[in-house]
C-alpha cells in the first residue's frame, strides 16, 4: 500500500492539469477575442517555452527529494550575460559555452547539498547571493550587448513552431526518457521517495544529487541563452520571473514537493497550464499584480489540497 | 552501559550546542575588536548608531526565523512578507492614519503566519512547500497593494522621530526591535510553549505521540516569525517613508546565516536564541566594517553568501565529530559522569533511540 499509493496518485495529478489545460484553452478559444489567432499562439508558446524548459530541469531536483533551487533566476541572468559575452564566437558556440557554465554552477551547488548533506533551500539561497555579488562585480550593473547573429534561435519552423518551443519539446522528451527509463533516473526517484532505503541500497547518493542540480543548471542555461538571443543582450535583471515561474509549474504539474512522485512531462504540462492562465488573464484585462496574486493562490491551493488528500489517504490506512 | 553511553552523549551534545552559542558571540566580539582597531572611525558614535540600526532589524527577523527553526521548520515567506508589511504601512498611512495602517500590516503578516502554521502543523505539509506558496502570494499582494509602483509617505515627521538617535547610539526603531527580541527570548526560555517548541523540533512524531499540542506550538511559532518580519518590514518602511514591491531575498539570507552561525540545528530542537543574537551581531559587524572599509555592497553580499556556504559545509562534519568523540569517551572511560543535567530537555533527549 505504501508503495502503491503514490503510483495511483501520480497519473491523476498531471492528467488532471492536462485536462484543465485543454478545457481552459477551448473555453478561451470560444469566448475571448484574439485568443485563437496565429500571433497569439506564437506569443503564448514563446512566453511559456523558456519557463517550461527551466521547470523540466527543476523537476529533477524536486523528484530527487531536494525540494527546489532558489538560485534559478540569478543563474538565468548570469547565463544571459555569458551568452551575450561569447556571442562573437557564433550563436551555437555561445549557447554551448553558456550551457557548460550553467551546468558547472548547478553541479557545484549539488555537490555542496549532496556531499555535506546540507539543506538545499539554504545552500541555493547562499549560492544566489554569491552569484548576484559576482555578477554585479563582473558587469558593474551594466547591460552587456552581444555582437553576432542570433537569428537561428529566433526562427520559426514551418512558419508555425518557434525554435524556443521546439527546444522545449525536445528537452522535455529527452529528460522524461532519462528519468523514467534509465537506471540513474530510477535511482533518483527512489532517492526522493525514501532516502533511507536509497542509502541502504548503496546507490551513489551524492553523484545523483549533483546530476540533478547539473541538469537543472543546464536547462536554466539553455533558457537564459534563448532569452538573451531575443535581444542579443545580457544583464542581471533578465529572467527575474524564471525562478518562481518554474516552481509554480513544478508544483501545479503534480510533482510532489516531498520528492519521488511526478515526471518532467508533468512539470511541462504545469508550465503550459500556468502560461495559458497568464495569457488568458492578460487577454481578459487582468493586470500584472492580479496575475501574481493568482499564481500565489493557485500554488497555495494545490499544496494544501495535496496535503489534505495525503492526510485522508494516511488516515484510511 | 547503554544508559551510561547515552548520558555521556547527551552531555557532550549539550555542551556542543552551548559551545556553538559561545563561539558565535566570541567571533562577533573578536570581529568587533578587530574592526575597531583596523578601520578608522569604526568605534565612533555615528557608526555605532548605524551598526545598531542594521543589527536590530536583522536580529528581529533572525529571532523569528530562529523560533521557527527550533520547531524544525523553515519560513520562506519572509521573502514576500517583509516588503509587504512596509508597502501596506505606507500605502494606507494617509487613509487610515499611521497606527491603523501599522496594525493592518501586523495583522496581515500574522494571518499569513497562522496560515503557514496551520498547514504545516495540522495538515503536516512540508513547511518549504507551504511557505513558497505564501511567499509568492505575499509578493503578489505587494504588487497589488502598491499598483506595481513605488509608494511613498507624505508625512515625514514620524520617520524622523523613529530614527532620532537616543543616547547617541540607539533609536526608537532599534529599541522597539530589541525589546521584542528580549520578550521572545524570555518566552522561549520560561514558558511551556518554549519547552514544547524544543520537544516538537527534537522529534515531531514523539512529541505528538506523548500528547503535546504540536499543532498549536507550530502555529504560534510561525505567527511569532511572521509578526517579527512584519514589524521589521513596517518599521523599515516607516523609517524610509517609501518602499518598492518585489521579493527581498537579502533579509532571508542574512537571517538564515545568523540563525545557523548562532548554532540552531537545521533539523530543529537544538541551540539557543541567544546564539542567534550573537550570529546577527557578527553579521552586522562584518557588513558595517567592510562597508566602512570601502567595500561595495555586491562584495558584501558575496561575502555573506560565502560565509553561509562555509557554515553549511562545516555543520554536519562537526556534529559527526562530536558524536564520534562522545562514543570514544564512553569506550575509554568506564567511570560514570558526575551528576547528569536534569530537566525536561534531558527527558526528551533520553527518549531518543
Amino acid at each position: 500500500m505504501k508503495l502503491g499509493a503514490p503510483r495511483l496518485t501520480q497519473p491523476s495529478g498531471a492528467t488532471l492539469v492536462a485536462v484543465a489545460t485543454v478545457v481552459v484553452a477551448v473555453v478561451a478559444g470560444f469566448t475571448l477575442d484574439g485568443f485563437a489567432t496565429a500571433s497569439n499562439f506564437r506569443g503564448l508558446s514563446l512566453s511559456l517555452s523558456l519557463i517550461g524548459i527551466v521547470a523540466v530541469g527543476l523537476s529533477f531536483i524536486t523528484i530527487c527529494g531536494q525540494v527546489f533551487s532558489l538560485s534559478i533566476s540569478t543563474l538565468a541572468a548570469l547565463s544571459t550575460i555569458c551568452f551575450a559575452s561569447f556571442l562573437h564566437l557564433g550563436a551555437i558556440e555561445a549557447m554551448l559555452v553558456t550551457i557548460v557554465m550553467a551546468t558547472c554552477l548547478g553541479a557545484v551547488q549539488g555537490f555542496i547539498v549532496g556531499h555535506f548533506e546540507s539543506d538545499p533551500i539554504i545552500v541555493t539561497i547562499a549560492a544566489n547571493a554569491v552569484m548576484v555579488g559576482a555578477g554585479q562585480l563582473l558587469t558593474d550593473g551594466q547591460t552587456i550587448m552581444g555582437i553576432g547573429d542570433t537569428s537561428i534561435f529566433n526562427a520559426t519552423i514551418f512558419n508555425f513552431l518557434p525554435v524556443e518551443a521546439a527546444i522545449f519539446l525536445v528537452v522535455t522528451l529527452c529528460l522524461h526518457v532519462a528519468l523514467r527509463y534509465t537506471v540513474p533516473g530510477r535511482q533518483m526517484t527512489l532517492l526522493g521517495l525514501n532516502d533511507r532505503a536509497a542509502r541502504i541500497s548503496a546507490i551513489p547518493r551524492t553523484w545523483l544529487i549533483v546530476s540533478a542540480f547539473a541538469i537543472c543548471g543546464a536547462t536554466t542555461g539553455i533558457a537564459g541563452a534563448l532569452l538573451s538571443a531575443q535581444s542579443s543582450s545580457g544583464q542581471l535583471q533578465l529572467g527575474a520571473g524564471f525562478g518562481t515561474g518554474a516552481i509554480v509549474a513544478v508544483v501545479v504539474g503534480g510533482v510532489a514537493v516531498t520528492g519521488g512522485i511526478g515526471t518532467p512531462i508533468g512539470a511541462a504540462v504545469g508550465a503550459i497550464f500556468v502560461g495559458l492562465l497568464v495569457n488568458v488573464a492578460s487577454l481578459a484585462g487582468f493586470d500584472y499584480s492580479l496575475q501574481r496574486v493568482t499564481e500565489g493562490v493557485l500554488v497555495l491551493a494545490v499544496v494544501v489540497l495535496a496535503g489534505v488528500y495525503s492526510r485522508e489517504s494516511r488516515q484510511r490506512r | 552501559m547503554t544508559m551510561l553511553s547515552r548520558q555521556l552523549q547527551i552531555i557532550s551534545r549539550q555542551s556542543y550546542w552551548a559551545a556553538r552559542t559561545l563561539l558565535a558571540w566570541g567571533l562577533a566580539l573578536a570581529a568587533f575588536v578587530g574592526f575597531s582597531v583596523s578601520v578608522p572611525h569604526f568605534a565612533s558614535f555615528g557608526n555605532m548608531y548605524s551598526l545598531i540600526q542594521i543589527f536590530a532589524a536583522l536580529a528581529l527577523i533572525a529571532t523569528g526565523l530562529g523560533v521557527v527553526m527550533l520547531a524544525g521548520e523553515f519560513d520562506l515567506s519572509i521573502v514576500g512578507s517583509f516588503p509587504l508589511a512596509g508597502l501596506i504601512v505606507i500605502r494606507y498611512a494617509d487613509g487610515l492614519g499611521l497606527p491603523g495602517s501599522l496594525l493592518l500590516a501586523l495583522l496581515t503578516g500574522i494571518t499569513f503566519g497562522l496560515i503557514n502554521g496551520w498547514a504545516v502543523g495540522r495538515l503536516r505539509i512540508p513547511s518549504i512547500a507551504v511557505t513558497v506558496a505564501t511567499m509568492m502570494l505575499c509578493t503578489g499582494l505587494g504588487y497589488l497593494v502598491s499598483d506595481n509602483n513605488f509608494v511613498s509617505m507624505t508625512d515625514y515627521t514620524v520617520s524622523l522621530q523613529l530614527t532620532q538617535p537616543i543616547l547617541k547610539i540607539f533609536s526608537l526603531q532599534s529599541l522597539i526591535a530589541l525589546a521584542l527580541i528580549a520578550v521572545i527570548i524570555g518566552a522561549v526560555k520560561l514558558t511551556r510553549w518554549g519547552r514544547f517548541l524544543y520537544a516538537t523540533g527534537g522529534d515531531n512524531k514523539k512529541a505528538r505521540a506523548s500528547g503535546l499540542p504540536v499543532t498549536g506550538t507550530v502555529m504560534i511559532a510561525f505567527a511569532v516569525c511572521a509578526g517579527c518580519t512584519a514589524l521589521a518590514g513596517a518599521l523599515q518602511g516607516i523609517s524610509l517613508a517609501s518602499s518598492t514591491p518585489g521579493s527581498d531575498f537579502d533579509n532571508l539570507l542574512g537571517a538564515a546565516t545568523a540563525v545557523l552561525v548562532g548554532g540552531i540545528a537545521l533539523s530543529g530542537g537544538r541551540g539557543s536564541l541567544v546564539g542567534v543574537i550573537g550570529g546577527s551581531f557578527l553579521l552586522s559587524v562584518v557588513a558595517s566594517g567592510l562597508g566602512l572599509g570601502g567595500m561595495s555592497a555586491s562584495t558584501i553580499e558575496l561575502v555573506n553568501g560565502a560565509i553561509l556556504i562555509g557554515v553549511l559545509a562545516c555543520d554536519k562534519p562537526l556534529a559527526r565529530l562530536v558524536r564520534r568523540r562522545a562514543e570514544a569517551l564512553v569506550a575509554s572511560d568506564p567511570t560514570p559522569p558526575s551528576g547528569p543535567p536534569s530537566g525536561f530537555k534531558v527527558q526528551i533527549e533520553s527518549a531518543r533511540p
